[in-house]
């Protein structure tokens, strides 16, 4: 089945695509041009979010230094060996999602280091894409870091994960957030 | 959490007694020796500000606290003399000198000077392979930590050290007053 590429506020249904697949892998690439001075450091996260948009509980950021979500659904891949060239991957058990849950943010920040910790201008062929449980790509979004706007920002909502009656549907968002993680804490209400 | 034993608490060895003398009290001392796990989980964890004091010379930060960001060690005044040690899991140790740039190409730990005082960086984006980072003064100033989030930590003046380890991807500060009139005093005390 070819890959479904998506642009920035384009959606698709997962169910629809896999109907019978429980689990799915969210894999993010990106390259960083090296300077002279310190790399940025692109880091993934998942959030789990409630009917209000907000994440359950701060336990429900799942990224590389807090690997799984309280209700198991959600699992930071830390193996290090990942097919396709992915940077990370997280797993997500769609049926082991509790109903209150409404939706997934995936997130990508750089490390605000206080040590010249950069922006995403320094980031070039970032890509999300969703993968079935034998590793084969069904959705794909070329994020684009040399949007001024976005190539400004530290933090951006990349894509979501979200349910829409009885069906979950993914969606490329690409939105920046200038005041990097900081601001995405805000948003979505959990404690750095 | 798993159940392996945490070394780092205890700077000196435990006295081991004769293989035999082992044998015949074991049973009872297996009985009374408590769980180094529930130890750490009794911690208090720290949002806001907070306090090392002598009768309370330990804090621990969550995955969030411990991973996000730098965590900044602040030394005020600028002292004539700082020790900085690092161990890192892999085995590697060293002082300020000789502080590899294999993490993003940034220091585990760098110096630098704000006003009267020096700090010291210590970036979060691979604290999981740091195991521990000892920064060590004269009494004479005053140590304190701030974290990304806004949580600042400040030790009891007197202080002349503060430790920091990693266990499990969390951030055990600690705070000690022994004196230590150089680096070389600081590093046969904490033997790195």
């Amino acid at each position: 089945m070819p890959s479904t590429i998506l642009v920035r506020g384009a959606n698709t249904s997962v169910s629809k695509a896999l109907p019978s697949v429980s689990n799915i892998t969210v894999g993010f690439s990106w390259d960083v041009v090296h300077g002279n001075g310190p790399a940025t450091e692109i880091v993934a996260c998942a959030i789990v979010c409630g009917q209000d948009g907000k994440a359950v509980t701060d336990e429900h950021v799942v990224f590389f230094n807090q690997m799984l979500d309280p209700d198991e659904g959600v699992l930071y891949d830390e193996s290090g060996n990942l097919p396709g060239g992915d940077a990370e991957q997280i797993e997500v058990s769609v049926g082991a999602i509790p109903s209150n849950v409404a939706r997934i943010a995936f997130v990508l920040y750089v490390n605000p280091d206080l040590r010249r910790p950069g922006t995403f201008d320094s980031v070039r062929d970032a890509v999300v894409r969703v993968l079935d449980r034998s590793g084969d790509e069904f959705i794909r979004y070329p994020v684009d870091t040399k949007d001024k706007e976005l190539g400004a920002t530290s933090a951006m909502l990349a894509a979501e994960l979200y349910r829409r009656g009885d069906e979950w549907k993914f969606r490329a968002v690409g939105q920046g957030y200038v005041g990097g993680v900081r601001d995405v804490a805000r948003d979505f209400g959990f404690t750095l | 959490m798993s159940g392996a034993t945490v070394p780092f608490l205890r700077r000196r060895p435990p006295h081991k007694p004769s293989p035999a003398a082992a044998a015949s009290i074991a049973p009872a001392l297996a009985l009374r020796q408590p769980d180094p796990e529930r130890t750490l989980r009794a911690l208090p964890r720290v949002r806001g500000a907070g306090r090392l004091e002598p009768h309370a010379p330990m804090v621990v930060l969550d995955r969030r606290q411990s991973a996000i960001g730098s965590l900044r060690v602040v030394v005020d005044p600028a002292p004539e003399w700082t020790g900085v040690l690092w161990e890192l899991a892999d085995g590697r140790s060293g002082t300020s000198e000789d502080v590899p740039l294999d993490a993003g190409r940034r220091a585990y730990v760098s110096r630098g000077s704000a006003g009267t005082a020096a700090h010291y960086d210590i970036g979060l984006r691979h604290v999981r392979d740091v195991r521990r980072i000892v920064v060590g003064v004269p009494a004479t100033s005053v140590i304190s930590v701030e974290l990304v989030g806004g949580t600042t930590i400040v030790c009891a003046p007197g202080s002349t050290a503060l430790a920091l380890y990693q266990h499990d991807g969390e951030i055990y500060l600690r705070a000690d007053d022994d004196p230590y009139p150089s680096q070389g005093h600081l590093r046969a005390a904490y033997g790195i």
